[in-house]
This record gives structure tokens, C-alpha cells and sequence, in this order.
């Protein structure tokens, strides 16, 4: 047997549950050969001919490598999992769970086992498509969300890099805090270049990026870089990349005629605009593909005071469990099974956590180097996921007053179960954060799960959000976003006769009205729509 | 007072029920009223007859997810701090502030020389780290003390804050699983193991279900 044949065996019996790029693999195998590639390519004083060195020797090695792995894969050793749009392959045992290989080669035997993994409370109901894990192939090894902030970046190449290599620890969405700062302090040619390529690794990874411009930070010198931005992005019609914008009402005002430009551009792209409300909640809102994730507002606080400075980011999410609460009422009809259910899926999540905690030197590598030594720091705030589909918000039969009780006492319940668990951990010498937090789970038509039913909410002029039914509507909102203290999002379904001005009122009404967090307004049923120049000018 | 038994769930099932029967009441900083008996001795004669024994009752309920025994052990064995704990045991035994192994570099070199050494003493108490008044987590085990008599390994621990309900069962595992590493690497057997409480206490909200155990 190769060495590298020999070291590529060990490397997958090492980590018999995961799934390798090439890339990964490559620079595992050939640690040190990788490294000073890699510096060469990074490396902003590098020559032209020293930065095609080192791409040479890259695609050398890569070949090497993927010589080997090829010939695994054709013994039946490994299999390709997946393969990158731009043409990576993904590589993981071809091994079932429990299963044993023994690859015996002159007078070298590995033995390689892929354990199974335990039963856990949650299989009865994924079987049932009651529940589900998102993201199940990674749903221990990788985080489902951090968040970055932006200005402790040296320059687009290091954010770019950083955001990269942390792919392969997440699976759902990466935060980018500040992301004005990116904006302003940068060529705008360079930010959109960056944007253009970080885009297409975002769709080649299938990962998604929530970029949050807090417009209190906007200078008004630097207003047309943001405008210019703002509509390469729209432009780019990106599914992968959500512009989050974090304002006050009384800012909307003060800068009205920017965001007027701002919303224009979302109006002629047909593009939704999302929205956090700042005065109601502080912390950040990052978009995923799962759902809204947010952090906890007092938490955040202290952690704005005491860390936020030193800190390149922190975990959001670790693990996810969505439901489908019509679903379950369908084959029990009984609040207390309910209850039990919910705690068995909390009981899931806390192994999922154990196992986490026990090797998350590993499955965090690149996490763990980049945040060292403030590497405890980037879990403090982190929690898990019960995300809900089909809860009855909207649908026109139930009682929704009894939806948002049974959702608050269940989530009580949980608290309280989450606080005796640290409290257990912690008696037994292992002080540790196990938080659940509830919200609203995004496409569960994805997860087999039933029919969506709900109700749009849709304004076709201003008068429409002081209409009985768009109030009542708005009202059991801001009671869901109680219940849910993970995030929620209303979305409004703009049509009608439509222009910025009454769009940058109307937005004005929901965030000084209503107790509504996180909101999108949807313009993609807007007809009729044409590009007007004037808003492009300046 | 000491309390002194065969067996690991003798002896944690006599101190529960003297905590209960003996012990003070106080409203502690988290608002939980606790029962309390200071510098409380629990002496376990032979540990490796039922060790996990505590652990499995407390398993057996419902109402609660216990660590995974293979977890608690990892605690107190692994060299490497886990990046979601604040502090750990393992690191603390095996590698102290980045300049001591404890164990392999010293304990078990000291022993293997002279068995009836009175310096076989690991700690985990950290000052620079933990005599800070302002930080929540800090470790409850201070330090274990390692005595070879009669061809058997002792081992006393000193506890400074012993939840004798859910942390003890998991303690004693953890300092009997290093007693039997440090007994394996000198060659002898493992003897007693002893832990000294400077406070053992019980929650009130726990009663019931420490009735149960008690009972049964």
C-alpha cells in the first residue's frame, strides 16, 4: 500500500461519519505542501510569477490526490457524495452505518468501522414526517449559523477567505454584522467584485450569506458606494445572498430620500426588501434557508460590552429540528402529547449537543483557529432550534389565541428543562450552554411535510394596514413573535399602484405601529413596474 | 461527620438521607433554597463493586437527561478543553496552565518511586483563573489526593461545593476512572475512595425524587 493511500485510509477511519471536499482531503494529507500554496496565493505582495507557481503546484498536488481517491472509489472504499458546481468532488466513506471494512494490502490491514449512530427520541417522527432534522447528513458536525463581524476584517481578501474556509463548518447561513463598514471602507469595485464571487461560492457551496447594514452607520459621503452596491446586488438577483437592512423609524425618516432610491431599486428588481427594526430588537436578524435565526437581546448586550471589540463572531445555532405541528394534530389530538413531544425533541437536540461538545476540536477546526483564544467566547451565546411549520398562524379555522398559548407554556416548559440540564451538566463538572429557542421553519413542503396553509398578508395601498383584518393579522404577529424567541418574520405582499414615497411611509407605519421585529415587503407581484432612470443617476 | 460504606450507592443513599434528616436550609444566590451540611466525609470501602451504580438510578428517571457515562469520564480524562466548556477537569490534571502534566509527569513517576509517598497530590483549583469573584464557572473538585497502602491505591478528593443529588454520582465516577488509570501505570490495586465535602448540599426542589431514591 501507498502512503499516500495508507494516510488517505487513515484520515476517513479517523472520521468515518464525514463527508470531505477534495480540498479538505488535500490539505490534510499534505499538510505542510498545502500551507505554502495556499500563503503563496494569499499572499497580496506575491509576484504574478510566484502566484502561478503556486497554482501550478496546487493543480499538481490535486491531481495527485485525486488519483488516489478515484482508485478508492473504484475498489468500493469510498464514494462521491456530492460534486460542487464548479466541479469539486465530495468524498465520504461507502460504508453504512454499524459497517465494517477491512482493506488488507501488502501486509497492511486497516479496519475501518463507521459507528451507528444510537437511537434518538426524534426517529419515530421523522419516520412519520412529523419531524425532521435540517440538514441531517451534518446535523452534529457542522454549526447551522455564525455571525461575523465585519470590521475586525483586514480587507475583503481576509473576510472572503474566512467566509470560504468556514463553509465547510456550517450548514445553513453565515452572518456578516456591520456589513456598511465593508461598503464604506472599501473600492466600490472592489465590493462588488467581491460580492459577484462570494455569490458564486454561495451557490456552489449551497450555503447562504445575510449581510445586515445598519443604516444608523451610513455616512452621507459614502451614500452612492452603498446605493451602487445595493443595486449590483439587485441586479445579480441573488436566491444566496439577503441584504438585511437594520433601521429606526426616526433614521427612516432623517434619510428618506436615500432609502426612497434604496427601495426603488428593490421595487424595479421585483425584489423582496427585508427589514429589522432596530428600537424593538437590537441584535442581529441573519436569514436562512431553515428560518430566521436571532440572538437573545440581553445577551447580546453583554456581549456587545464585554466582548464584541476582541470578537471575530460568535455561533448563533448549532443544531435545527423543525416540526409539523398540523401534522402531529393529525394523528394525536392531545395538548399533553404535545408537550411530550416537544421534550423528546429537546432530548434529541441535547445529545446532539453532547456529541458536538466531544469532538468539536474537530469538526470546528477552522472555527477554533480563527477565533483562539476567545474560542469559549464564540459559543456563549449559541443555541438550538425547534422550528414549527404549519403552527396555525394564519389559517382561518383556529382559534389563534390558543395556538400562541400552547406555543408560550410549551416553550416555559423547555426552559425550564433546558435551565435543570446546564444545571445537571454543570453539578457533574462540565459547565456547559444548552439554550432551545422556537421559530418558524421556512419551506416545509421540502421536508415532506403537509400543504402549507396560511393566508397572505397583502397591502395594496397605505390605508390597508389600518384595515380590521391586516391589524388582526399584524396583532397575532407580534404575539408569535413573543412566543418565538428565536425570530420570526412577517412577509407583506406589496401590489397595487405602487411608488417609494408610499412605500417609505408605509414601512414607517409598521416599524413606529406594530411590535414586529423582522419583516419583508415582497415586491414581486407588482406589475407593471419600469425602470426609472433618475434613480439609477446618483 | 463521615459517612462510611461498601458501596458506592450505600454510601451516596446514607448521606442523601442525612442531608435531608440533618442538614440547614438557606436561600442560595440562584434563589434555590438548599439543604446543607458542612465538611461532610463520604467513605467508599470498595468503588469498583458499584461505581456507576448511582449514576444508572439517576438515569432511570424520566423526567431529566443524565451526561452519558462515557461523557463524565471524558471530563476527567481528556487533555484537551473542549471549546463549549468554560474549564475542565482533564486539562486542568493533565495539562495545568500549559506547563504540567500532573499525572504522567508527576504523580505517577512519584508513586512508582516511593509508594508510600505523602506528596501525591493533583489540583485543580487554578487562582489566577478562578479566585475571581465575578465568574460563574469555576470547578467544585479542589484537588485528590493519592495514597498507596497495603498494595492498594486511596484516593481522597476535596470538594469545596458537592450537589450530593446529581453531581456526586458523576464525581465519584470521574475520580475513580483517573484512581484506576493511576493504579493500572504504577501496578496496583485500587482501594478506597473518599470524598470531603466542605459543602454537601441538596435542593429542595429535588426532595421528592431524592424520597424516591432513598426509598427504593
Amino acid at each position: 500500500m501507498n502512503q499516500t493511500e495508507y494516510n488517505l485510509l487513515l484520515f476517513f477511519k479517523k472520521n468515518p461519519e464525514k463527508e470531505f471536499s477534495t480540498t479538505d482531503i488535500l490539505a490534510n494529507i499534505f499538510p505542510e505542501k498545502y500551507n505554502v500554496i495556499e500563503e503563496a496565493l494569499n499572499n497580496q505582495f506575491a509576484d504574478k510569477q510566484m502566484v502561478n507557481e503556486a497554482k501550478r503546484k496546487k493543480g499538481q498536488i490535486h491531481r495527485k490526490i485525486l488519483y488516489y481517491l478515484n482508485n478508492l472509489v473504484e475498489e468500493d472504499i469510498l464514494k462521491i457524495s456530492k460534486q460542487g458546481n464548479k466541479g469539486e468532488k465530495y468524498f465520504v466513506l461507502a460504508l453504512e452505518d454499524g459497517e465494517e471494512l477491512i482493506v488488507n494490502k501488502s501486509k497492511r490491514k486497516i479496519i475501518i468501522s463507521k459507528p451507528s449512530m444510537p437511537a434518538m427520541h426524534i426517529d419515530g417522527y421523522e419516520q412519520k414526517n412529523i419531524a425532521v432534522r435540517f440538514e441531517s447528513a451534518t446535523w452534529i458536525d457542522r454549526l447551522n449559523t455564525i455571525l461575523f463581524e465585519t470590521p475586525k476584517f483586514k480587507s475583503l481578501e481576509e473576510l472572503y477567505n474566512t467566509i470560504n474556509k468556514c463553509f465547510s463548518n456550517i450548514n445553513d447561513v453565515i452572518g456578516l454584522n456591520d456589513f456598511e463598514y465593508v461598503i464604506q471602507n472599501n473600492d466600490i469595485n472592489e465590493s462588488i467584485s467581491f460580492l459577484r464571487k462570494i455569490n458564486s461560492e454561495c451557490v456552489d457551496y449551497g450555503k447562504r450569506l445575510s449581510c445586515i447594514i445598519d443604516i444608523t452607520n451610513i455616512e452621507k459621503e459614502k451614500t452612492s458606494n452603498v446605493f451602487d452596491f445595493i443595486k449590483e446586488y439587485c441586479s445579480i438577483h441573488s436566491k444566496n445572498i439577503t441584504l438585511i437592512f437594520d433601521v429606526r423609524s426616526k433614521e427612516l425618516q432623517e434619510h428618506s430620500d436615500f432609502f426612497e432610491d434604496i427601495i426603488n431599486l428593490f421595487i424595479n428588481f421585483k425584489k423582496r426588501i427585508y427589514i429589522k427594526n432596530q428600537d424593538l430588537h437590537g441584535a442581529p436578524y441573519i436569514l436562512g434557508r431553515a428560518g430566521p435565526y436571532c440572538f437573545d437581546e440581553e445577551e447580546w448586550l453583554v456581549y456587545k460590552k464585554e466582548f464584541q471589540e476582541k470578537s471575530y463572531g460568535l455561533a448563533c445555532s448549532q443544531s435545527t429540528i423543525g416540526i409539523d405541528v398540523n401534522a402531529f394534530f393529525k394523528e394525536n389530538n392531545n395538548i399533553n402529547q404535545f408537550r411530550l413531544f416537544i421534550k423528546n425533541i429537546v432530548k434529541s437536540l441535547l445529545y446532539a449537543n453532547s456529541l458536538q461538545r466531544r469532538k468539536s476540536d474537530e469538526y470546528f477546526r477552522d472555527i477554533v483557529k480563527l477565533t483562539f483564544p476567545h474560542v469559549r467566547e464564540f459559543f456563549n451565546l449559541s443555541k438550538n432550534y425547534i422550528r414549527f411549520w404549519n403552527y396555525g398562524w394564519k389559517e382561518p379555522d383556529l382559534n389563534q389565541n390558543y395556538v400562541i398559548d400552547l406555543i408560550k407554556s410549551t416553550k416555559e416548559e423547555i426552559d425550564n428543562f433546558s435551565v435543570s440540564e446546564e444545571t445537571i451538566y454543570q453539578s457533574c463538572g462540565m459547565p456547559t450552554r444548552f439554550k432551545i429557542a422556537f421559530s418558524c421553519l421556512f419551506n416545509g413542503s421540502k421536508f415532506n411535510f403537509s400543504e402549507r396553509a396560511s393566508q397572505k398578508i397583502e397591502i395594496k395601498k397605505l390605508e390597508d394596514l389600518y384595515s380590521k383584518k391586516v391589524k388582526e393579522m399584524l396583532n397575532t404577529k407580534e404575539e408569535i413573535f413573543q412566543a418565538f424567541d428565536g425570530g420570526d418574520r412577517a412577509r407583506f405582499y406589496r401590489t397595487g399602484k405602487i411608488n417609494s414615497k408610499d412605500i417609505c411611509r408605509e414601512l414607517n407605519i409598521i416599524l413606529k405601529t406594530y411590535k414586529i421585529p423582522f419583516f419583508c415587503y415582497e415586491f414581486s407581484e407588482v406589475r407593471g413596474v419600469e425602470l426609472k432612470l433618475t434613480s439609477f443617476i446618483r | 461527620m463521615e459517612i462510611k460504606s461498601e458501596t458506592t450507592i450505600g454510601a451516596w443513599k446514607s448521606s442523601l438521607r442525612y442531608i435531608l434528616e440533618s442538614g440547614k436550609d438557606f436561600t442560595d444566590e440562584n434563589n434555590r433554597v438548599c439543604r446543607e451540611i458542612l465538611n461532610l466525609v463520604i467513605k467508599v470501602e470498595n468503588p469498583e463493586k458499584d461505581i456507576t451504580g448511582a449514576v444508572e438510578i439517576l438515569n432511570s428517571f424520566k423526567k431529566w437527561v443524565y451526561p452519558p457515562i462515557d461523557e463524565i469520564a471524558e471530563v476527567i480524562m481528556s487533555r484537551k478543553l473542549s471549546p463549549t466548556y468554560s474549564f475542565s477537569y482533564g486539562p486542568r490534571l493533565f495539562n495545568f496552565d500549559n506547563t504540567i502534566n500532573q499525572i504522567d509527569d508527576f504523580l505517577i513517576p512519584l508513586l512508582k518511586k516511593n509508594n508510600f509517598s505523602r506528596r501525591g497530590i493533583v489540583t485543580l483549583w487554578h487562582p489566577t483563573e478562578d479566585s475571581k469573584s465575578y465568574k460563574r464557572e469555576i470547578p467544585a473538585l479542589i484537588s485528590i489526593d493519592f495514597k498507596m497502602r497495603n498494595k492498594k491505591l486511596n484516593v481522597t478528593a476535596i470538594v469545596r461545593s458537592n450537589d450530593l443529588f446529581f453531581g456526586w454520582p458523576a464525581n465519584i465516577y470521574q475520580i475513580f476512572v483517573l484512581q484506576e488509570y493511576v493504579a493500572k501505570e504504577i501496578g496496583c490495586k485500587t482501594g478506597s475512595l473518599t470524598t470531603f465535602s466542605n459543602s454537601a448540599h441538596i435542593f429542595k426542589d429535588q426532595f421528592e425524587d431524592i424520597q424516591k431514591v432513598i426509598v427504593d
